[in-house]
């Protein structure tokens, strides 16, 4: 206990006006390590109340051969108040600057050639952005958490803790019901969690969860649990999954304000059970960010960054029990890198070909950013995925609302139901805005099969 | 089974025991479509090979088929005609953009090119189509017969002859294999369609299913196709009839092989306008198919993988026993060799 208080002293910097919360890097991430390193591309310091902290800034190199960035560098820490955030383009002359997402309203400056300064006033994941288009080559991630509460005690025999350092942990960690496991800032697990017949599992703090040891498509999701109940995970960052991040199955789930980056078509973002809230979380993920997969499902204030496959939102490949009742709102996808004309690439996307009858979806207030693709893509089809009933499998009742789309749809929308028995209908669109224009025309940015959908409206 | 001579194989190689044969190396690029083909089906006539398939277009100038390709060595191919006048169809016509999984076959002294297609104007992604043209000569050019509507509007059309020459139309849509009798002169559909292979006849058996061909060998039909299983696995698999309707059965040797999305080739071998020009498809179709060499031997063509990088035409022996059991003789090896005894 008496390490602890020392070592969260020593990376506290407490004021009455505010706190700041820097977590060290853990032993293995060295300049030769292949997987995560210091970052060569950027310095970063943390200001508040006149005290510097210089932020360790992280460095991964993507790992698939179609990524198209060549570096994420990204640093994170906690804090209340007001921090100033001073970064150093270490290789290259500021040319051009820019703080995503732009519903945060950032205003960043350029102090000289090769320094920025910015201020954040509330938590969020952000973007600086110092090149301009859709496919950049080494951009700089913020992930700005808010101030840890209740942070375990690491002698609770219901909490499993990892301190700050390096942890082998493998990938067959069973999780017991009603255990929480806390990862430390500063902390950085290689491995896996899972569980099964699970309830009140929690996995939190502000430390690293990596699966880098794992090729694309081996072991297991970085967070599996089945038939699990009132789960909740916070503040983690994961890392290089070779499949999902998160996949829950049960109900009762609870995430918030993690932070995601992988690289594989198979590194999808989370997957969660029915009767779940997702907030506040950052993906910058190479397959689907959220699977909008089971009833009840509320997604809000998150941050997308979509690689050049999978789909921010896919609502179905196989859905095979009827499932609705869902709401996305408030969100900022910073970045589309889609450039391939598949059937899964859009910001909201469906090629469903199960049996089920998929309906009451609201997705509002999305704001998406360097994106040229499409925005849509509901069709229902039969599919490899898919045990496809030739006499049922539906969409209908959706509504799409503020949509707000900074560019131009060089492909356009698509809704098409496959035949009379898997329909499309009952789709409202309203106030979707593209390239500054309200779009009031379908023709202008969607194509619409009209043999098989019905009562699809714009206003 | 008797195995002849081959002439004019360059890649020649001759044995200790003195018999000839020839050498190859998968995948083979050279002479055919550089922005990748797949759907291979190989025609033999006077000891040549012709060569027709799916086409990728050209990034810079467009879609430049459908064509053939002729080749006296597995090794080396050329284009030796286009097979259709683009140019000339009505911007309106069901036909017009996509020449998808094409076949060549003759039939009363015509020739005939199958293929699948659609009009892209008003919305690129609807289903295909079934159409058939024809030919008095083998080079072109073909002039479509069903120009008012498509046969069928499914996947992967391929024509088969039963015993007595009654053409087929076997067909994959949604997943599931179809197959109908067609009318050569009209290019529609003769009858119903039934389930050749689906949820019905394989029961726990099914997956998804894909492309599959029919070649008659003696007075077996050799089915294969392909199934997609989670995780990224497919497995071709073979069956054997006695008539294209049936009853299929399972031969021996099955699956025939497995591939893994691991196995994929990553290197993209042409150059695009932009980075990661090449697509990836999300639902990756393997079609298979067998063919007669100039030897006499059956040989099974298919595409390399197309996941992450152009596919290319992959030509393997077979081996077929009596009993219409396949045996894939080095199967997925890049260097390939056949042995052909003189008797």
């Amino acid at each position: 206990m008496k390490n602890r208080l020392l070592f969260l002293l020593f990376f506290f910097v407490v004021s009455v006006r505010g706190q700041l919360v820097t977590y060290p890097a853990a032993p293995n991430i060295t300049e030769d390590n292949t997987f995560i390193y210091p970052s060569p591309y950027y310095k970063v310091e943390l200001i508040q109340n006149d005290k510097n902290v210089h932020d360790f800034v992280y460095c991964m190199t993507p790992m698939h051969t179609t990524n198209n960035s060549k570096s994420t560098s990204w640093v994170n820490f906690s804090f209340d108040g007001e921090v100033k955030v001073r970064v150093t383009n270490l290789v290259k002359p500021i040319d051009y600057l820019e703080v995503l997402p732009k519903s945060a309203g950032i205003a960043i400056q350029k102090e000289n050639d090769s320094v920025a300064v910015f201020t954040i006033s509330k938590p969020g994941h952000y973007s600086i952005e110092f090149e301009k288009g859709v496919f950049v080559d080494h951009p700089l991630l913020v992930f700005a958490n808010p101030l840890e509460e209740h942070i375990p005690d690491k002698d609770d025999p219901n909490v499993i803790f990892f301190e700050p350092g390096y942890h082998e942990i493998g990938d067959l960690n069973e999780v017991p019901t009603g255990k929480t496991v806390y990862i430390a800032g500063g902390a950085y697990l290689m491995g896996q969690f899972q569980a099964n017949d699970v309830s009140g599992v929690k996995i939190r703090g502000r430390g690293i969860l990596s699966g880098e040891a794992y090729e694309a498509r081996t072991k297991n999701h970085m967070v599996t649990m089945r038939n699990a109940d009132s789960i909740e995970m916070e503040g983690i960052t994961m890392i290089h999954a070779p499949r999902y991040f998160v996949a829950l199955r049960g109900r009762d789930h609870y995430l918030r304000n993690l932070k995601m980056m992988g690289w594989w078509f198979s590194t999808d973002g989370i997957s969660a059970g029915e009767n779940t809230l997702i907030e506040n979380c950052f993906f910058k993920v190479n397959d689907d960010a959220v699977k909008l997969y089971q009833e009840n499902t509320e997604v809000r204030n998150c941050v997308i960054w979509q690689l050049e496959n999978g789909a921010p939102f896919m609502i179905s490949w196989n859905g095979s029990k009827d499932f609705g009742n869902i709401h996305v709102h408030d969100i900022d996808i910073i970045r589309v890198e889609h450039h391939w004309d598949n059937e899964n690439l859009a910001v909201i996307c469906a090629i469903h070909g199960g049996k089920a009858n998929i309906s009451d979806f609201t997705i509002e207030n999305l704001r998406i950013n360097n994106s040229k693709w499409r925005i849509f893509h509901l069709v229902t089809r039969p599919n490899r995925w898919g045990k496809w009933d030739p006499y049922q499998g539906s969409l209908s009742n959706f509504t799409f609302r503020n949509i707000e789309f900074f560019g131009k749809q060089s492909i356009k929308s698509l809704i098409m139901g496959h035949d009379k028995y898997h329909p499309i209908k009952n789709i409202l669109f309203e106030n979707v805005v593209i390239d500054n224009k309200r779009q009031t025309i379908f023709k202008d940015f969607l194509i619409i099969d009209k043999t098989n959908t019905n009562n699809i409206l714009i206003r | 089974m008797v195995l002849i001579f081959m002439l004019c194989i360059c890649c020649s190689v001759q044995s200790q025991d003195g018999s000839n044969g020839f050498e190859w190396e998968n995948p083979i690029r050279k002479g055919i479509n550089g922005y990748g083909m797949k759907d291979f089906f190989v025609f033999e006539e006077r000891d040549s090979l012709y060569l027709v398939g799916t086409e990728y277009p050209d990034p810079f100038k467009g879609y430049l088929g459908p064509n053939l390709y002729a080749a006296k060595e597995f090794n080396i191919w050329e284009k030796v005609s286009n097979l259709v006048e683009t140019d000339r169809i009505p911007k309106d016509a069901w036909y017009k953009d996509a020449w998808t999984a094409l076949e060549l076959f003759k039939h009363s002294g015509t020739y005939y090119l199958s293929f699948n297609n659609r009009n892209n104007s008003e919305n690129p992604y609807q289903k295909l189509g079934f159409g058939l043209a024809k030919s008095e000569s083998l080079h072109g050019p073909y002039e479509v017969i069903n120009k008012k509507t498509p046969a069928v509007k499914a996947n992967h059309g391929s024509i088969v002859f039963a015993p007595d020459e009654t053409p087929y139309l076997t067909y994959d849509m949604d997943g599931r294999i179809y197959l109908a009798e067609i009318n050569l002169d009209t290019g529609l559909l003769q009858s119903g369609s039934v389930e050749l292979l689906g949820p019905e006849t394989l029961k726990e058996k099914y997956r998804y299913l894909d492309a599959a061909n029919i070649t008659k060998v003696g007075e077996t039909y050799h089915m294969l196709f392909s199934q997609f299983f989670g995780g990224y696995i497919v497995r071709i698999y073979h069956m054997t009839a006695n008539h294209p309707k049936g009853p299929w059965q399972w031969s021996g040797n099955n699956p025939l092989y497995t591939f893994l999305e691991a196995e994929a080739d990553l290197k993209v071998k042409m150059v695009y306008p932009e980075r990661h020009g090449f697509a990836p498809p999300t639902q990756v179709i393997f079609s298979h198919d067998l063919f007669k060499g100039q030897s006499g031997n059956y040989f099974m063509v298919y595409h390399s993988s197309e996941k992450y990088s152009e596919p290319y035409l992959v030509i393997e022996p077979i081996k077929l026993e009596d009993d219409g059991t396949l045996t894939l003789l080095a199967c997925k090896e890049s260097f390939q060799k056949i042995l052909v005894h003189e008797e």
